[in-house]
């Protein structure tokens, strides 16, 4: 499997023509698009996408427990989706999606995504939250 | 023409389903595969988000215009009423001869009178002109129509046509006529000719005209276009019908009965073993049921062979095909009961052709002609002659009487179309006919009403009687169905019985003249001896109102080739011979 790289590290995302990814980092770089692809915007997919940013901009994240709500949702949408949208030919699947709010405050958030494959990759970080939301 | 794809036949944006634009992407992504087994293609995925997506949607709009296109194309859609290019389609019909015209060719059939049986001619440049109506003849041969006098065999092929004698004075024959039609024609409209024939009276309009072209929108262009588009000739049953329908606009039913058909009873098997085509031509026009009458001089016969007769026995020749005889009357004194036990009065029915159609085959065709026999009738009291013959001057006595009967105008101008040289079937033989009419003399509608509910029995009459004129198998079969639902509407609860007195009629001749038998006119007694009854079929209820009977001797030499079914069957039936009655 490949497809067209996108750079996420740059303060948005940017297309590379020129570059490639490969393998199971196509399936996280969907997945990536996936969580900042507002639900409901894809006519062709209408639940294509989560409610990660709507939320925020609704003034529903107002502190890291309803950040982790918040990003704990889109995770799983997000999982739902790719995997039932999934090639019947990929052999290494997405079987899990994390998402943790890194830092948050009044006029942004950032997010931490990890995906591990059927085959046990691990691509990505998770922030060490304590679990108390706090 | 230029083609506007998009916004002739593309749907609107948000008519596309997500299911469609799902399905349209998963079908893009299998052809890709096909190229590209490597690419990414999954939603969220860069190509998938800028290429697959949109081409998605194109490609399921691109569908949606060419299923729409494909949907102008197949003319039943359009027959329907589904068009979504009017132009193009408009065009496509141009291409196959069907098209919108200004002028609609309307159709007619007219009655020339003329005060004197002799030979006419008629120019076939004639115009009638019934107020702004123009109409010329309805000719199937080259040359203009030759009228010739009573009884002048008619021959096949010709604009031939021979007088009736209606009245003691007066002569008659019918012809359709087409033109155009842009206010009603009425049945007793007159006409005027450009130019004079001598010793012609009146022309007159025997029933209403009928528009030509039904209407002229795209659905009814379409549907005209699928039933002539595939054929128009007498060589199978669909083209046959279409060819009848699409020259008589007027026709209400066409029925052909064709070689196989359970109702031919025409074509044989040859010393060959090959059977012989035939098609019998059943039509039926708005015109059905016109109420015709003739006048017509009877010899009477006080004796003959030499045996004492005392009977009016003579050829009759009716205006039209007779469907039906409602009376026969004495001119001098029309109270006089000339059938006093119903069956008094013989008609013998002959065929003119027994080769092509033989006893009652020649049935409500121009092949068939009658003998009218009528006892004299007798003062019960003293036993004296009611009737007091004229005498001609060589001696021979008669009466006249005047026949009132049924007729279905348009039938011998079908006929005249049929036979003409460039429609005729090869290989066929081609007879026009009316269908075999139930007879219904009574029918009682039997239903029960809502308490506080009113019936519009009128209402129900006048739709019912309609109805039944309208009937003429295959296509349209009776079906008590419809009666329920006139009733339903006119406002009765239900429909408990349709009771009937009805008798299938299948000639109007009483008896079948074999060939080659004697005539009424020499041997009264020998030729009745010789005759084969007409069967008649009692119906006591519309449950027998799809009757179907061969006869049982059929292929032998006492056939009477009687033979009703779902092909041959239609209905007469006055308004005023339904009754309602409330159950309660």
């Amino acid at each position: 499997m490949k497809g067209i790289a996108i750079d996420f590290t740059t303060g948005g995302p940017r297309l590379y023509l020129d570059r490639q990814v490969e393998g199971f980092n196509t399936t996280v770089q969907n997945g990536m698009v996936n969580v900042g692809t507002a639900e409901g915007s894809d006519p062709i997919y209408p639940t294509r996408g989560t409610r990660l940013f709507q939320t925020a901009v609704e003034g529903g994240i107002v502190n890291y427990a309803s950040a982790r709500h918040a990003s704990n949702f889109a995770a799983l949408s997000a999982l739902t989706f790719m995997t039932s949208t999934e090639d019947a030919d990929v052999e290494e699947t997405l079987e899990n999606v994390t998402l943790s709010p890194a830092e948050l405050d009044v006029l942004s958030m950032k997010v931490e995504a990890q995906f591990t494959s059927s085959l046990g990759t691990v691509v990505g970080i998770v922030s060490n939250l304590s679990t108390n939301g706090s | 023409m230029a083609l506007d794809l998009v916004t002739t036949y593309f749907p609107p944006y948000t008519e596309l389903t997500a299911e469609q634009l799902q399905d349209t992407r998963e079908r893009l992504v299998a052809y890709m595969k096909q190229s590209q087994p490597e690419l990414d293609m999954r939603p969220d995925s860069v190509f998938g988000n800028l290429y697959l997506s949109g081409a998605s949607d194109f490609t399921t709009a691109l569908e949606t215009a060419m299923g729409r296109f494909m949907s102008d194309c197949d003319l039943e859609n359009t027959a329907n009423g589904i068009t979504y290019s009017c132009d193009f389609v408009r065009a496509l019909l141009a291409n196959l001869g069907v098209q919108k015209t200004t002028s609609l060719q309307s159709a007619g059939v007219v009655r020339f009178m003329f005060d004197a049986d002799t030979q006419y001619f008629v120019d076939r440049r004639i115009q009638l002109a019934f107020s702004n109506n123009t109409f010329t003849l309805k000719l199937g041969q080259e040359g203009g129509l030759s009228i010739n006098p009573v009884g002048t065999p008619e021959s096949a092929f010709t604009n031939n046509v021979t007088l009736k004698q209606v009245t003691s004075t007066l002569y008659a024959f019918d012809w359709p006529v087409a033109g155009v039609m842009t206010t009603p024609v009425d049945a007793g409209s007159s006409a005027s000719l450009n130019t004079e024939i001598t010793g012609l009276v009146s022309v007159t309009a025997l029933a209403d005209f009928s528009l030509g072209s039904p209407g002229h929108n795209l659905a009814q262009l379409a549907k005209k276009a699928r039933q002539t588009f595939y054929s128009a000739s007498l060589n199978n049953r669909g083209s046959a019908r279409n060819l009848l329908t699409k020259e008589f606009p007027d026709i209400t039913a066409a029925s052909p009965v064709l070689t196989g058909d359970y109702e031919m009873v025409r074509s044989s098997v040859n010393a060959l073993g090959v059977t012989t085509g035939a098609l019998d031509a059943l039509t039926k026009s708005s015109g059905f049921n016109t109420v015709d009458s003739t006048t017509v001089e009877i010899p009477f016969y006080s004796t003959q062979q030499g045996q004492d007769l005392n009977m009016f026995v003579g050829p009759v020749v009716f205006g039209s095909y007779p469907l039906k005889v409602d009376s026969i009357a004495y001119v001098g004194d029309t109270a006089i009961n000339l059938n006093p036990t119903g069956t008094s009065i013989k008609i013998f029915s002959e065929s003119l052709n027994s080769a092509r159609a033989p006893m009652a085959s020649c049935a409500y065709s121009g092949l068939e002609s009658y003998w009218v026999c009528i006892p004299m009738p007798l003062d019960p009291a003293t036993g004296d002659a009611l009737i007091v013959p004229s005498v001609r001057t060589d001696g021979s006595q008669y009466a006249s009487f005047t026949l009132t009967y049924r007729i279905d105008p348009l039938l011998p101008g079908v006929a005249a179309y049929v036979g003409s040289p460039d429609v005729a079937a090869v290989g066929v033989d081609t007879l026009v006919k009316g269908y075999v009419p139930v007879v219904i003399d009574s029918l009682d509608i039997r239903y029960v009403k809502a308490p506080g509910t009113t019936v519009m029995v009128e209402n129900a009459r006048a739709e019912i009687s309609a109805y039944m004129a309208s009937v003429g198998g295959p296509v349209n079969l009776y079906s008590n169905s419809r009666i329920y639902d006139i009733m339903y509407y006119a406002g009765a609860q239900d429909v408990r019985e349709i009771v009937a007195q009805a008798h299938v009629q299948f000639s109007i001749g009483s008896h079948y003249m074999p060939y080659g038998t004697t005539t009424p006119d020499d041997d009264y007694v020998a030729a009745l001896a010789a005759a084969v009854p007409a069967k008649v079929i009692t119906i006591s209820s519309s449950a027998g109102f799809l009757p179907t009977y061969k006869d049982p001797n059929f292929g032998t030499s006492e056939a009477s080739y009687e033979v009703i079914g779902d092909r041959n069957v239609n209905y007469i039936l006055d308004a005023e011979d339904i009754t309602f009655t409330e159950l309660l």
